[in-house]
């Protein structure tokens, strides 16, 4: 009897939990898929489902765009993230030399930062170069929060891999260079896959910097969401369309390969 | 002593452009948000007709004319204090649950980190869809159990609705923390506990609770920062309101500078105590953290 109810606590606690963390996202996908008739009704769970609101988020209003835009700003952010940041990892993994923890720990707290003030700077320094509203802009500052992550996420992976590997190319004459490029970089190819996941996952969902710092041109999706704002309220529907368009990347990642997203976000928050 | 040089010497071009760019990107920024923070510079005027008026900005804030400000301190403080107790409360009793074996962790843990893999205004908007009035989920429970509609995001009550989006966003992350830490306890002392016949709350509050006491420090110290930071979310719920309700120092960095009054060199000075802020608290927390490792 007692385990009995020690199992029914437990389960009811696990539907709790999923019921919490789990239900906002299915409740924005089922309004997505609601005609407007049905928005009023929310005890409904049975009804005709419609795509009319992904068809309006994306010929209305443009979404299309917005996507191109924020797979530019992530695709690039990550490459040079990783290009950025793979170097340094490898060169904390592998020399020791004084001072290195503490540019290890000063790269780690960089994530500590309150980012958000720094959107007046950028936005001053971005106007004053001309940068505002440029994919550029926002593949540099994206930067900020992405390189700690690669480096802090590549030094473990490259400390797992076994010195030897470039010392046998060092003895046969590489130069440090050729050896990283030929040796370590195929050998860390899982680690750079799942990192430069992580990293466009991160680009792709930044918020504030990309709603201060562009306007038309360079705008990426989670900004647009003000748009659908009217003066006749919010347009729920479509809006809720384009939170389900913003998050189909993080969804599609789920399914395929949920290890990369729970390793990931573990890593992440052990670095912070 | 030569030989350490020469390796230092070998590191730098490895390191160095990960540090020149978090260089170029934080700190020469945080330098001139300071600079900005020292002039009246208002949006969309020439650059070059900028005032410097020195600390004038900060003492309009803390002089006391400016009421909103000290009301944001509080509502920052408050926001704070509510998402870090309810994560850290929620995010230990998740991890408690993920680590007794039960049917489909993986799914449930993969379940609880996708506030995590969610854009912060995304989040804030699947809540807006259930606190709202008319349609929303909540009201629609609420009135089939009580017979009334709750106005979530009304003056009342919209701070906690709000704590309640960052509780959702925060807990996950105190989740995968807290389940790191009781992985890597010992098992021995926790098999000796079962032998004495220990209580599942005495097991907890006598042996889980003081090891895990390192680990909590540090997500504290986290979660506050992060809290403090917040702005996705609560701009896509309230954008501060209604009227102050909810207008933590980064949304009223953003009224201030960006919003009706466009006086950015006041708002790089809300931004600047926001900084400011954080690190106090940050320095306070680490030395909690330092004294109970040598207690």
């Amino acid at each position: 009897m007692r385990r009995f109810l020690l199992r029914a606590a437990r389960n009811l606690g696990v539907g709790a939990v999923l019921l919490f963390f789990g239900f906002p996202i299915l409740w924005m996908v089922l309004t997505s898929l609601k005609e407007r008739i049905y928005l009023y009704q929310p005890g409904r769970w049975l009804f005709p489902p419609t795509l009319d609101n992904y068809v309006a988020a994306l010929t209305k209003y443009g979404i299309l765009d917005y996507v191109k835009n924020s797979a530019i700003v992530a695709t690039g952010n990550t490459l040079l993230s990783l290009a950025v940041g793979v170097t340094a990892a490898y060169g904390l993994s592998r020399f020791a030399f004084r001072g290195r923890d503490a540019v290890a720990l000063g790269i780690l707290l960089t994530r500590l930062f309150p980012t958000i003030t720094l959107v007046i700077p950028f936005f001053v320094l971005a106007f004053l170069l001309r940068l505002l509203d440029t994919h550029i802009l926002l593949i540099l500052i994206y930067l900020t929060f992405n390189v700690p992550f690669v480096v802090w996420a590549m030094r473990a992976y490259f400390d797992d891999i076994p010195r030897e590997i470039e010392e046998a190319a060092l003895v046969d004459g590489c130069s440090r260079l050729t050896a990283f490029i030929r040796c370590i970089l195929p050998a860390a190819r899982p680690g750079l896959f799942a990192t430069g996941v992580m990293c466009f996952i991160l680009a792709w969902n930044e918020f504030n910097y990309a709603l201060f710092l562009t306007s038309r041109t360079a705008k990426t999706v989670p900004t647009a969401i003000a748009f659908f704002r009217t003066e006749r309220g919010i347009l729920w529907g479509e809006v809720s369309a384009l939170g389900v368009i913003a998050i189909l990347p993080v969804l599609v990642i789920a399914a395929l390969g949920h290890n990369v997203l729970l390793r990931g976000f573990s890593l992440e928050g052990s670095q912070q | 002593m030569r030989k350490s040089l020469g390796i230092r010497g070998e590191a730098l071009p490895w390191v160095l452009p990960s540090t020149l760019a978090l260089f170029l990107l934080i700190v020469i920024p945080v330098a001139f948000l300071l600079y900005v923070s020292l002039t009246g510079y208002e949006l969309g005027f020439p650059w070059a007709d900028r005032t410097f008026v020195g600390l004038g900005n900060y003492w309009e804030l803390v002089g006391g004319s400016d009421y909103e400000f000290w009301v944001s301190v509080r509502r920052s403080l408050t926001y704070a204090l509510l998402v870090t107790g309810g994560s850290l409360v929620l995010g230990m009793g998740v991890a408690l649950l993920l680590h007794q074996t039960i049917r489909g962790r993986t799914f449930v843990t993969l379940i609880v980190i996708m506030p995590l893999a969610i854009s912060h205004a995304i989040g804030g908007l699947m809540w807006k869809l259930m606190y709202n009035v008319e349609f929303g989920i909540l009201n629609y429970v609420v009135q089939s159990l009580a017979g009334v509609k709750v106005n979530w995001l009304s003056d009342a009550t919209a701070l906690y609705a709000v704590a309640v989006v960052g509780i959702w966003m925060a807990a996950p992350f105190v989740t995968l923390f807290f389940l790191a830490g009781l992985q890597s306890l010992p098992q021995a002392p926790f098999e000796a506990a079962r032998v004495e016949g220990a209580s599942a709350w005495q097991v907890f509050r006598h042996l889980t609770l003081p090891m895990l006491r390192p680990i909590i420090l540090v997500v504290t110290l986290f979660t506050v920062i992060d809290a403090l930071r917040s702005f996705g979310a609560i701009y896509l719920l309230t954008e501060g309101g209604p009227g102050v309700a909810t207008l933590v120092l980064p949304l009223y960095m953003y009224r201030v500078g960006f919003g009706y009054s466009s006086i950015l060199g006041k708002g790089a000075a809300i931004a600047f105590v926001l900084i400011l802020l954080t690190m106090t608290l940050a320095a306070i927390l680490v030395r909690l953290s330092r004294h109970s490792r040598e207690a």
